[in-house]
């Protein structure tokens, strides 16, 4: 390797390869390439391997990469973006390889710094020795945001405090780790680690079993053992939740994920109620008690009774719970406060005082402007330092002394000076870059790594991996995701019996067989019902409009027949379409306003909107999807965009219909198919079936209750909407007359598109759902009794008469009838089963109202 | 003196509240100088539960509870029998240089001095730092007695500031209460407060009760019959004293305290989290009555009782 590509050598290996090219800058550490020695030997498998591939591999290898992200919907969201939403994860394909001593090393070092950490927080949170005896200056305690008193209770001595560790890494040039900021009140990346993996997995397979990375399933086995054994007490399953802000922060993907991969609920703080000192989570089956919460949600806002009162994103008295020993919580509430560059010129004097050792990765040298000998220091060397806040949560960018003005300077140093105690001085470093894939090649890209533990009863486990993260540019010095860099993943070489390991699975717990799990939260039912009535109301929008359009060739259009006008006016001028003006508009025109107005965002009926709804239903309910379903969900997404492009175009929008029906047929299969016949099912085929019906009560008043609404081509187009057209050909071999379609779509309880079918259906799941709630008839079951009974009664020959004006008054009145009912099922379910769901919201702190972090 | 305390908050809710969490700072602590001899809580509707009764990170009693039952109107009461002796005050003027109890401060010299440390730290805000330094200057003079200086600040406040129950709010930010000089007690005592740590003295907020019987020829004392509040200096080799900004003078055995903390928010004596409710009406009620001697036999120790009933 040597001999072709020296450092900073710009010479392809092969013609027509990729090739490196890659030129490090020669004033920061590479990982790949030594200035003296050229390739480092962890990366040379990776760097030959990347060398031989051509141009074309490279991109069909990553584009399937790309695909696999998208398909997984891998987001960070970066708040500062203006436009809301998702946005895309940025995964650099080239992983970060690390030698097996560097990440031995590495590992003991911080499992050490861990180990320290949750002494220093059981004792910051519990009995305050270190500020009594002076380990610590009080200011830098007291002083921090992230310190919250209630969290502080004498018990906690004894209890371990910190159960994730994250550590982001900084390379100088002298080629050693350093601790530029560890995380300890909420730490991300597992998630994206372990996601980037499966990414990076399916772009460089046989790379990643011929180099014998080490595989990191390992380490979610881990994670769920910390769960399982962090429960306060033995008896009980021991149900664990992981508790998020919501679907609105930036790493909500991870969240979904790991709630995914560990197999607890994924829950809102609405989800969760204090009662009597304990948490209980709020199931369709009452209130079942929690005994773990893996929080993701910061401390300052998880209970606005102690904490912050104008969080709405809090549990009132989780707190108190915590306090009482009644839940474990991960990280204990109040861990932020040890997250402070300012703690770590003490870390070394803390570890021999509480460890007896010597501390074995240093943090980036760091002084802290509190106190006066290191101020001055600080305020000498400007020039050559980063000064940032003490406190992560202050507000206020770094300023690098290296690349700043003299007035910059001038300023910082008075600021410095009004508040000592709230700024640090850190080295400048200049952070190591690693190749980054681009346009033009590889790029040396400056990178921090981000390496994460978890406590485990066998101790602190690391993950044998990690994430790196990169700058945005090639001469961008500073790396933030928050800033849009990107992520790569990290390698660490293993044995070979680690590589079989992930093959036959790792070593588990004996399980007994359980049905079940009974933990659907009520918010969660609730989204799960509208996604199955977002489904159906998607499916008969589409279909309406199929029929629509292929009743016609686009080239007779305007020939149309008075007749067609009107079955076209009668399809189009009803529920999502909107109501049209009674203007004699012709067929054409119809057909084209329909299709625009299917695809109007504005439109709170449409199908873009019902399809956008349907996917934040699937998105909160993620965690609860099959990755297939998921796939199924996200494939809708991309053939509705193919539609939306030809809307003005009847003609060409017909076949991309056809796709937006076949992609809402195969997400249902896929559901059906794999979605247990628990109460999440349930409540999604409750609201398929409820929509159902509705749409095909709406149907009915737009075409056979229209005048002339009897004709073949109404009789024929009604068939084909409810899918009906194939059975009813079998059944008669004959056109379309009304009786018997009628019978079909009305009274075929065989027929499983027809109306009493949907409320049998209906009858069946309020009234499996109400036995969750005793003995009683609810007014869901008799709402749904009732309407069942009047269509199931009902006389087809008399609903098909007409009176003497030509009214079809009873099938009128039937009509009317079960829409007023289904309306009410849908009251009703709502009251009896989402009703804490309407309450979002209105969670309010009396005797404190406006009063928010006190001014001094 | 002994004193028998009540005080009544009721809050009538707009809608019915379905679950509510409770947090309260009403029951009095034991000082120096003060004994708390009975003691009650009355709490209505019925909490689900026994209350939690627990010592917060500044040794208060906190009583935590929530209330599982529809509810339109939440009332608490809070019954006590304190008696509180003179305290022993230093003279103000042979006190501490203030500076040197500054130095001392920063320097972590105190024996206890973690336990001080909490109150000097963080000050937010440039813009009221600077005015707050400006005001407090003319009574911290170089080389004044601590107590003497802190004193003088406080019969400035009484001078400078229009006490107002319709200006504030407990919202209202400093730099308000400063620029228009009218405010309440709560808001005299965080100025002081805030002004002295400005300049790097420990000060806390007490929360209290003060008793008035105006005394022939004297005026009535303004903050009877409602919650108080005042300031504690810290001073070095002798502890917190109290001064209350708001009637300028040293805190005396007509002070009962309840409770202290940094601000306000550490001490809030009736808060919570409702769900649904819609909006409330507060009311609040405090009733401060000496209990004329002759005094009941003493009592080795406080009998404290939380009881709930049924409005």
């Amino acid at each position: 390797m040597d001999s072709t590509i020296s450092p900073g050598g710009q010479r392809d290996l092969l013609p027509g390869t990729v090739g490196l090219g890659y030129a490090p800058p020669p004033d920061a550490w590479d990982e790949m390439l030594s200035q003296a020695d050229g390739m480092r030997p962890a990366w040379e498998p990776v760097a030959d391997f990347l060398t031989h591939m051509t141009p074309e591999e490279w991109n069909r290898r990553w584009e399937e990469g790309r695909r696999t992200m998208r398909e997984h919907g891998v987001t960070y969201n970066i708040y500062a973006e203006s436009r809301p939403g998702e946005s895309k994860w940025r995964l650099d394909p080239v992983p970060l390889s690390l030698s097996l001593d560097e990440y031995t090393e590495l590992s003991e070092a911080l499992v050490q710094r861990a180990t320290l950490l949750d002494l220093v927080l059981r004792d910051l949170l519990g009995r305050q020795t270190l500020l009594s005896e002076g380990h610590l200056p009080p200011a830098l305690v007291y002083g921090h945001p992230g310190y919250f008193r209630p969290c502080v209770d004498p018990a906690f001595s004894s209890r371990r405090c910190l159960y994730f560790y994250g550590a982001d890494l900084a390379r100088g040039p002298d080629g050693q780790w350093r601790v530029m900021m560890d995380r300890t009140e909420a730490p991300s990346g597992f998630g994206y680690a372990l996601e980037n993996r499966q990414i990076i997995a399916r772009v460089f397979p046989e790379l990643i079993r011929s180099v014998g990375t080490r595989p990191l399933d390992g380490f979610l086995h881990d994670l769920r053992e910390t769960l399982r054994t962090a429960a306060p007490r033995r008896s009980g399953e021991g149900r664990a939740v992981l508790l998020t802000p919501g679907r609105g922060n930036e790493a909500y993907f991870e969240h979904a994920f790991l709630a995914r991969h560990l197999g607890c609920t994924l829950v809102e703080a609405e989800d969760l109620t204090v009662r009597s000192g304990r948490v209980w989570l709020k199931t369709l089956e009452g209130l079942k008690p929690v005994d773990v919460i893996l929080r993701r949600t910061d401390t300052a806002f998880c209970d606005p009774l102690e904490l912050r009162s104008d969080s709405a994103l809090g549990v009132p008295g989780l707190t108190n719970a915590a306090r009482l020993g009644n839940v474990t919580i991960l990280n204990t509430l109040g861990c932020g406060v040890v997250e402070s560059p300012g703690l770590m010129p003490f870390l070394p004097g803390l570890c021999r005082h509480l460890l007896g050792e010597e501390l074995k990765l240093h943090s980036v040298n760091t002084w802290w402007c509190g106190q006066t000998r290191e101020r001055e220091e600080v305020l000498a060397r400007l020039e050559s330092m980063v000064i940032k806040p003490a406190f992560p949560s202050d507000v206020g960018e770094p300023v690098f002394g290296p690349m700043s003005t003299p007035a910059e300077r001038r300023a910082v140093a008075e600021t410095i000076r009004q508040r000592p105690d709230r700024f640090i001085g850190q080295d400048y470093i200049t952070l190591s870059t690693a190749p980054t894939w681009s346009q033009h090649g590889l790029e040396p890209r400056s990178i921090m790594l981000r390496m994460m533990l978890c406590a485990t009863p066998d101790g602190w486990k690391v993950l044998p991996g990690g994430m790196v993260r990169v700058a945005p540019a090639v001469r961008d010095r500073v790396v933030s995701m928050q800033r849009g860099g990107g992520a790569k993943d990290v390698w660490v070489p293993g044995g070979a019996e680690e590589v079989e390991q992930t093959v036959t699975g790792v070593r588990q717990m004996p399980l007994t067989p359980r049905r079940a799990a009974g933990n659907l939260p009520s918010r969660a039912a609730d989204h799960l019902y509208w996604f199955g009535r977002y489904h159906e109301r998607a499916e008969a929008v589409a279909r309406r409009l199929r029929a629509a359009i292929s009743s016609f060739d686009e080239r007779v259009l305007p020939f149309a027949t008075q007749t067609e006008t009107d079955v076209l006016r009668g399809l189009l001028s009803s529920g999502s379409f909107g109501a049209q003006d009674e203007a004699e508009e012709s067929a054409a025109n119809l057909l084209l306003r329909a299709g625009l107005v299917v695809f109007d965002a504005d439109h709170a009926a449409s199908l873009l909107s019902t399809l956008n709804r349907l996917h934040r239903n699937a998105e909160s309910v993620r965690e609860r999807l099959s990755n297939d379903t998921w796939l199924a969900a996200k494939r809708l997404e991309v053939v509705l965009e193919q539609a939306q492009k030809v809307a003005d175009r009847p003609g060409l929008l017909l076949p991309r219909i056809d796709d937006i029906i076949y992609a809402l047929q195969a997400l249902n299969g896929m559901l059906n198919e794999t979605m247990s016949r628990s109460l999440d099912w349930r409540f999604y085929d409750l609201g398929r079936r409820l929509e159902r019906a509705m749409q095909m009560l709406d149907l009915f008043a737009a075409t056979i209750l229209r005048s002339g609404g009897d004709s073949q081509l109404v009789l024929n187009t009604l068939l084909e909407i409810c899918d009906c057209a194939i059975t009813y050909r079998g059944r008669y071999v004959a056109e379309p007359q009304l009786l018997p379609v009628l019978d079909l779509l009305i009274a075929d309880d065989e027929n499983p598109r027809s109306l009493v079918h949907q409320l049998s259906r209906l009858v069946n799941h309020v009234e499996t759902l109400s036995d969750l709630h005793g003995p009683f008839l609810g007014p869901d079951q008799r709402l749904a009794i009732s309407a069942h009974a009047a269509v199931r009664t009902a006389d087809i020959e008399q609903l098909a008469a007409r009176n003497a004006q030509g009214m079809r008054i009873l099938l009128e009145r039937l009509v009317e009838y079960t829409q007023s009912h289904l309306w009410d099922i849908n009251g009703a379910i709502t009251r009896r089963y989402f009703s804490h769901v309407a309450q979002r919201g209105r969670q309010v702190a009396i005797g404190t109202d406006g009063l928010q972090e006190a001014v001094f | 003196m002994k004193f028998r305390v009540r005080h009544r908050t009721t809050y009538r809710y707009g809608a019915t509240v379905m679950l509510s969490h409770h947090m309260l700072h009403l029951t009095p602590r034991t000082t120096a100088n003060q004994r708390l001899l009975e003691h009650r809580i009355d709490i209505s509707p019925l909490p689900s539960d026994p209350p939690v009764r627990r010592q917060d990170y500044y040794g208060n009693e906190a009583v935590i509870f929530d209330i599982d039952e529809p509810h339109e109107r939440f009332e608490v009461q809070a019954t006590s029998l304190v008696a509180v002796e003179p305290p022993v005050l230093p003279v103000p003027g042979a006190t501490a240089e203030w500076e040197s109890v500054r130095e001392r401060i920063a320097a972590g010299d105190e024996p206890a001095h973690h336990l001080v440390a909490d109150f000097v730290a963080r000050i937010d805000q440039p813009s009221t730092v600077r005015q707050l330094a400006e005001y407090v200057a003319p009574s911290f003079v170089p080389g004044r007695p601590i107590l003497e200086a802190a004193f003088d600040l406080a019969c400035r406040i009484k001078a400078d500031f229009v006490y107002d129950p319709s200006a504030t709010t407990v919202a209202t930010p400093l730099a308000t209460v400063l620029k228009q000089r009218r405010g309440v007690c709560q808001d005299f005592a965080h100025l002081m407060i805030a002004g002295l740590r400005v300049i790097g003295l420990p000060a806390r907020y007490v929360s209290g009760y003060l008793m008035t019987r105006p005394p022939e020829g004297r005026p009535r004392l303004v903050g009877a019959d409602q919650s108080h509040a005042w300031v504690a200096v810290f001073l070095p080799d002798h502890g917190w004293v109290d001064l209350d900004p708001t009637n300028a003078v040293m805190v005396g055995e007509e002070h009962v305290t309840l409770a202290w903390g940094r601000n306000f928010g550490d001490v809030v004596p009736v808060k919570g989290v409702i769900t649904g409710g819609g909006e409330h009406m507060l009311g609040v009620e405090v009733d401060v009555a000496p209990v004329e001697p002759p005094a009941p036999p003493r009592r080795r120790a406080a009998q404290t009782t939380v009881a709930a009933a049924r409005a």
